[in-house]
C-alpha cells in the first residue's frame, strides 16, 4: 500500500509497433491519465483510437507483438513500464486484472472453470488445492452464478456468453486486485445480460473498493458507470474530465460529435461526423481531428499540433482538452439546459 | 395493400435424430410470426440473440425455406412459387448484412461487384453495367478514386456503402437490413444510417430493419416488432412501443438500455 497519489498514474505513455521498411508505427502517443483508488474511469474512443493498446501496454501485454512502450505507468507507486516479465506475471492477476470482450476465448476450453480460477489463486497465493478450489467456488457465487459448486466442475462451453463473462470477472477478482481493466466487457452481450454485468461490476466495486478502468465505445455505458472519462482520438487523449462535466458541456469538438452521434429519440436526424479517423501512418501535423471538425479554422487548427491543456471550469478535478479553440467554443452536451 | 405481408411464418430445425434418421428433438427458431410492412416505411424487428429476428429476415427472402406460413409480396404469394418463378420477385427484395466485407468477393473490384447482379439477372453488357454501378456508387457517396479498389483496401463504413449500392443495382422495393451498422463505429454509424434514410426518400425504398439496438431503432423506424424466443411478443408504432410498452419482455428490454443522459442530469419530474 503506497503513498497518496492516484492508484494508477499514466504519464506520456506511447506505444509503437514495427512497420514494413524498418519504420515504427506509433499507435498511441503521450497518453496521460490517472485512476484513483475505488474510482471508475472510462476510456472512450472509436476503433483505432489507441484505447485498447494503451491498456494492454499498462499490463505489459504488447511486447510479444514487438510493441515498444515509452513513458510511465505507475500502479501504487510501482513503475510498470520496463518491468521484467517475471515481475509483471506476479502483478497481473494479483494487483491488476483484465477482462476482455470475448470471455469465452480468454478461457481454456480444456479445463473446468473451477480449475482455472483455482490455478490463478495458487499462482499468487500459498494455499492448498482445497483452499484454492473453495475460493473459486466462493468467487463464482459472488458473481451471481447459481449452484456454484456444481458449475465450477463444468467447462467453458457449457456457459452462455454472459455467464462466461461472469466467470472471467470471478477469475479476475479472485486475488483481490486493486485495479480491474475491463476492455469492452459487455459489447458482445445482449442488453439485458449487459445490464446484469454492469450492475455486478458496480456492486463489486462498492463491496471491495476496487478501481475500474472501463474501456468502451458506448457512451451510454460510460454515463451509467464512470466517475471520470478520458476521450481518445487517433492515438492520443483529446479530453479529460469528470463524467458529468463532459456530458454537460464537452470541451473538444470530437467529444461533442460522439455525444451527438448517439441516437436520441424519434425522428431526429442523426448527427454524423464526416470522414474517417486518419491512419497512424498518415497523421496530419496539426490537430488530428481538424479535417473532420466543423469548427476548424484554417491557419490555426492545422498550424501546429495542439497540446492537451487545462481548460477552466472543472467542477471537480482536472478538466483538459486538446483544442486551441476550447474556451471560445460553445459546445453542447446531452442536455440543453 | 401492404408491400409485404407475412402470416404464420414458422421454421423449426431438427437438433437430434434417432439412429434411423427420425427427428427426435427440434428447435423452434421462428414460431407463428405475422406482420405486414407498408410501402416506403421502415419496419424494425428487434430482439436479443437467438430471438429469431435474423431467421425471420432470411425466411422472407427465402434464403431459408420456411416450414409454414405465407409470404405475400406486392400482392403475390411468393412463398408458394417455385424457385424459378420466384426469381423476378427476388430481384425486388434485396438484403444488406452486418458483415459487409464477408458479403463482397475479395478478388473483385468494388465497381465490378456492384455491377455483377445486372449480369447475373439480365446478362447486361459490360459498359452498361459499369455505368449503372458508377451511378450507384456515387449515389452512396463513394469517391471515384475508390471504384477500382478491392474490399480489403476499404474501411468498414465504405464497405457497407458498397454493399448498399450492390443491393440497389436491381432497383428493389424492399431491402432486408440485418444489423447493417452494428459493426461500425458510432461516428460512421450515423453516416450510414443517414445515407439509408436519404435513399429511402429518394427511391421510395421499404426497409425491414433487423437490429438488437433499441435506441437506434427508436430513431429510424416507423413501426417495431419485438421478438422473444421465436415469437413476436408485441408490435406497434415507435410511439406505442417506447411510450407505452405492454409486454413484460418489452419493458425489461427498454429498461436495460444504458442511457447516454447521466442520472444526475435527467430532468426530475415536477413536484
Amino acid at each position: 500500500m503506497a503513498t497518496d497519489g492516484p492508484l494508477l498514474d499514466v504519464r506520456g505513455l506511447s506505444v509503437s509497433f514495427p512497420a514494413p521498411r524498418g519504420e515504427r508505427l506509433t499507435v498511441a502517443s503521450g497518453v496521460t491519465f490517472d485512476v484513483g483508488a475505488g474510482e471508475v474511469v472510462g476510456l472512450v474512443g472509436e476503433s483505432g483510437s489507441g484505447k485498447t493498446v494503451s491498456s494492454l501496454a499498462i499490463s505489459g501485454l504488447v511486447a510479444a507483438q514487438g510493441g515498444r512502450v515509452e513513458g510511465s505507468a505507475r500502479l501504487d507507486g510501482t513503475e510498470l513500464v520496463g518491468l521484467p516479465e517475471k515481475e509483471l506475471r506476479q502483478l497481473r492477476g494479483a494487483r491488476v486484472s483484465m477482462v476482455f470482450q470475448q470471455a469465452i476465448r480468454s478461457l481454456n476450453p480444456g479445463l473446468t472453470v473451477g480449475e482455472q480460477i483455482a490455478e490463478t489463486v495458487r499462482r499468487h497465493r500459498q494455499v492448498s488445492r482445497k483452499a484454492a478450489w473453495d475460493r473459486a467456488v466462493e468467487m463464482l457465487d459472488r458473481v451471481g452464478i447459481a449452484n456454484p459448486s456444481a458449475r465450477a466442475q463444468e467447462y467453458p462451453h457449457q456457459f452462455s456468453g454472459g455467464m462466461c463473462q461472469r466467470v472471467m470477472i470471478a477469475m479476475a477478482l479472485c486475488c483481490d486486485p486493486r485495479l480491474l481493466i475491463a476492455d469492452e466487457p459487455t459489447t458482445a452481450l445482449d442488453v439485458t445480460v449487459q445490464r446484469r454485468i454492469l450492475d455486478l461490476l458496480l456492486e463489486l466495486r462498492a463491496e471491495q473498493d476496487i478501481a475500474i478502468l472501463f474501456i468502451t465505445h458506448d457512451l451510454g455505458v460510460i454515463a451509467e458507470m464512470c466517475d471520470r472519462v478520458v476521450v481518445m482520438y487517433a492515438g492520443e487523449v483529446v479530453e479529460r474530465g469528470t463524467m458529468l462535466d463532459l456530458f454537460r458541456r464537452p470541451r473538444h469538438p470530437y467529444t461533442q460529435g460522439l455525444l451527438d452521434a448517439i441516437p436520441r429519440g424519434r425522428g431526429r436526424r442523426l448527427v454524423s461526423i464526416p470522414g474517417t479517423v486518419p491512419p497512424p501512418m498518415a497523421l496530419p501535423s496539426g490537430c488530428r481531428f481538424a479535417a473532420r471538425c466543423p469548427y476548424a479554422e484554417p491557419g490555426r487548427c492545422d498550424a501546429e499540433h495542439p497540446p492537451l491543456r487545462q481548460v477552466g471550469d472543472g467542477s471537480s478535478g482536472t478538466r483538459e482538452a486538446r483544442c486551441v479553440r476550447a474556451e471560445e467554443l460553445e459546445l453542447s452536451g446531452v442536455v440543453t439546459a | 395493400m401492404s408491400l409485404l405481408e407475412v402470416r404464420g411464418l414458422g421454421k423449426r430445425y431438427v437438433t437430434k435424430r434417432s439412429f434411423f434418421g427420425r427427428a427426435v428433438d427440434r428447435l423452434v427458431a421462428v414460431d407463428d410470426v405475422s406482420f405486414s410492412v407498408e410501402a416506403g416505411e421502415t419496419f424494425a424487428v428487434v430482439g436479443e440473440s437467438g430471438a429469431g429476428k435474423s431467421t425471420t429476415g432470411r425466411l422472407v427472402l427465402r434464403l431459408i425455406e420456411p416450414d409454414r406460413g405465407s409470404i405475400v409480396f406486392d400482392g403475390t404469394d411468393v412463398g408458394s412459387l417455385s424457385r424459378r418463378d420466384f426469381r423476378p420477385y427476388r430481384r425486388r427484395m434485396q438484403m444488406v448484412f452486418q458483415d459487409a466485407y464477408g458479403s463482397l468477393d475479395p478478388r473483385v473490384t468494388v465497381h465490378d461487384s456492384v455491377a455483377e447482379p445486372l449480369y447475373i439477372h439480365f446478362r447486361t453488357g459490360r459498359d452498361e453495367r459499369l455505368a449503372k454501378a458508377a451511378e450507384l456508387l456515387e449515389r452512396v457517396g463513394l469517391g471515384r478514386h475508390l471504384f477500382d479498389r478491392y474490399p480489403g483496401e476499404l474501411s468498414g463504413g465504405q464497405l457497407q456503402r458498397i454493399a448498399i449500392a450492390r443491393a440497389l443495382t436491381l432497383n428493389p422495393s424492399l431491402i432486408v437490413c440485418d444489423e447493417p451498422v452494428a459493426a461500425l463505429d458510432v461516428s460512421i454509424r450515423a453516416q450510414v444510417l443517414n445515407l439509408m434514410k436519404d435513399l429511402q426518400e429518394q427511391l421510395g425504398l421499404t426497409y425491414l430493419f433487423i437490429s438488437h439496438d433499441l435506441s437506434l431503432v427508436e430513431a429510424i423506424a416507423d413501426r417495431i416488432a419485438v421478438m422473444y424466443q421465436g415469437r413476436i411478443v408485441e408490435q406497434g408504432t415507435v410511439e406505442e412501443i417506447f411510450g407505452n410498452p405492454r409486454d413484460a419482455y418489452t419493458k425489461q428490454l427498454l429498461a436495460a438500455i444504458p442511457s447516454p443522459v447521466p442520472r444526475a442530469l435527467r430532468g426530475s419530474p415536477l413536484p
